[in-house]
């Protein structure tokens, strides 16, 4: 055997090492050639659903823990939706109201109602607007859609309003197709519904008309909507007539405040004259 | 020997699989324990050189598909192999256990070094940073291999025929 062939025989390692080596290098070098790539893409292809199916053995035994995760972020985003649901009907309203100020010549100061009790026959508010934003006792509340009530206390940044639901409420209104006046008054039953008291029979009042504030009113300004007739019955001297209220009270967030009250030299006289 | 090479392609295999989702999670520095570096060394010390480099070689390719990189897998395996190959130790040994294991232990410990510089040097013709790499990945990976072939002594290969 030549001496070529018995040194390669006894160095058959090295020569398997170069051979390997001289392959690897080629790979090495060739390793962007379409078919190493499509090799490739088929082994990550195996790989991957390998992983795949692996990692999904392995989230079966983290469950519970992701079900946790997602119910506390649920939790979170529902609370951002309904504060941003809250922001927005809050802003379409405060939109409404402004769009009514803006329109009004009157100046009114927009309050947010902070406090209420709704389950009494005293029935009250607290907003927060008080002398430091120019309100004063006496002053009329009310929406676009109707007459709140009036300001009976005042401190710096707060204000106390005496709704129409409360039965020491009383307001001077007018009917809207042939200007009878009668006197609004609740009588502690539904909040929905008040009583419109003193319309004699010989008026010609009828189911369904607009009640506004009249003229004669000692706080509020003229033409608030205050309801509407709903019933009419014939009583002994008066009609007894029940008003579906302009407001709901129940969804109270907003009101005005009218800046304007009534002259007081017109009170000073009506007052002077009484007790005269 | 087919039932051995059956039973090493077998367990290659499986190694490889807990290569790639068990030891991966175990990163240190951006180093990770190679088990086929162990699992070539032991081949090539049970079965010598030639075998070793042709098993390195052949898991090198395989696992270097999986990964993008078959040239480089490929041949820093066949190198594990040819450095493992240098403590063969034949049927016929008279070699005690103890000194078995020390031959085990500094084939692992010359092969992860060599397999792992030889690794770095190839990708830093690719361009990552060399300094790092040698720091680290050739440092404190090889210190991870050492800390796998003990174990795996310990559990697994000290009660086979060739380190026995």
């Amino acid at each position: 055997m030549s001496k070529v062939s018995k040194y390669f025989i006894a160095h058959n390692s090295y020569l398997l090492l170069f051979i390997y080596c001289v392959i690897s290098g080629i790979l090495i070098r060739y390793n962007e050639i379409a078919t190493l790539q499509s090799l490739q893409s088929g082994a990550m292809e195996l790989r991957s659903g390998l992983s795949e199916k692996i990692t999904g053995i392995g989230q079966y035994f983290t469950l519970t823990k992701q079900n946790e995760q997602l119910m506390q972020q649920n939790a979170r985003l529902l609370s951002e939706v309904l504060f941003q649901e809250s922001m927005l009907k809050d802003s379409v309203e405060i939109r409404k109201l402004l769009e009514f100020r803006d329109k009004n010549p009157v100046r009114f100061i927009t309050a947010k109602v902070v406090d209420r009790r709704f389950d009494s026959k005293e029935n009250m508010l607290i907003v927060n607007a008080g002398s430091n934003q120019g309100v004063r006792k006496d002053m009329a509340v009310l929406t676009p859609d109707g007459l709140i009530g009036r300001v009976i206390m005042v401190s710096s940044n707060y204000s106390r309003v005496m709704p129409v639901i409360h039965t020491d409420f009383s307001v001077s209104v007018v009917s809207d197709s042939n200007r009878t006046n009668g006197i609004l008054q609740w009588q502690g039953e539904s909040e929905r519904y008040a009583s419109l008291l003193h319309v004699p029979l010989s008026s010609a009042l009828g189911n369904n008309e607009n009640i506004y504030t009249s003229d004669f009113s000692t706080f509020a300004l003229k033409a608030i909507p205050v309801g509407r007739i709903v019933k009419l019955e014939e009583g002994k001297q008066f009609y007894d007539i029940t008003v579906e209220l302009a407001v709901d009270f129940s969804s109270l967030h907003y009101v005005l405040i009218a800046e304007k009250t009534v002259d007081q030299e017109k009170i000073d006289i009506m007052q002077t004259t009484d007790s005269q | 020997m087919v039932n051995n090479l059956f039973f090493n392609i077998v367990a290659l295999v499986i190694l490889y699989g807990i290569q790639l989702y068990a030891a991966s999670h175990i990163v240190f520095y951006g180093a990770l324990p190679d088990l086929v570096t162990i699992f070539t060394v032991f081949i090539a010390m049970q079965y010598g050189r030639n075998t070793g480099m042709t098993f390195g070689f052949a898991s090198g390719i395989i696992m270097g598909f999986l990964t993008g990189s078959p040239g480089i897998e490929s041949l820093v395996r066949t190198l594990e192999g040819f450095i493992g190959g240098f403590f063969h130790i034949p049927e016929d040994s008279h070699a005690s256990p103890t000194q078995k294991r020390k031959m085990f232990y500094t084939a692992v410990l010359l092969a992860s070094l060599f397999g792992k510089v030889i690794a770095v040097l190839m990708a830093n013709i690719i361009g990552l940073p060399l300094t790092m790499h040698l720091l680290y990945t050739v440092g404190v990976a090889t210190l991870m291999n050492m800390i796998i072939a003990v174990i795996a002594y310990r559990l697994l290969l000290r009660n086979t025929f060739i380190l026995n």
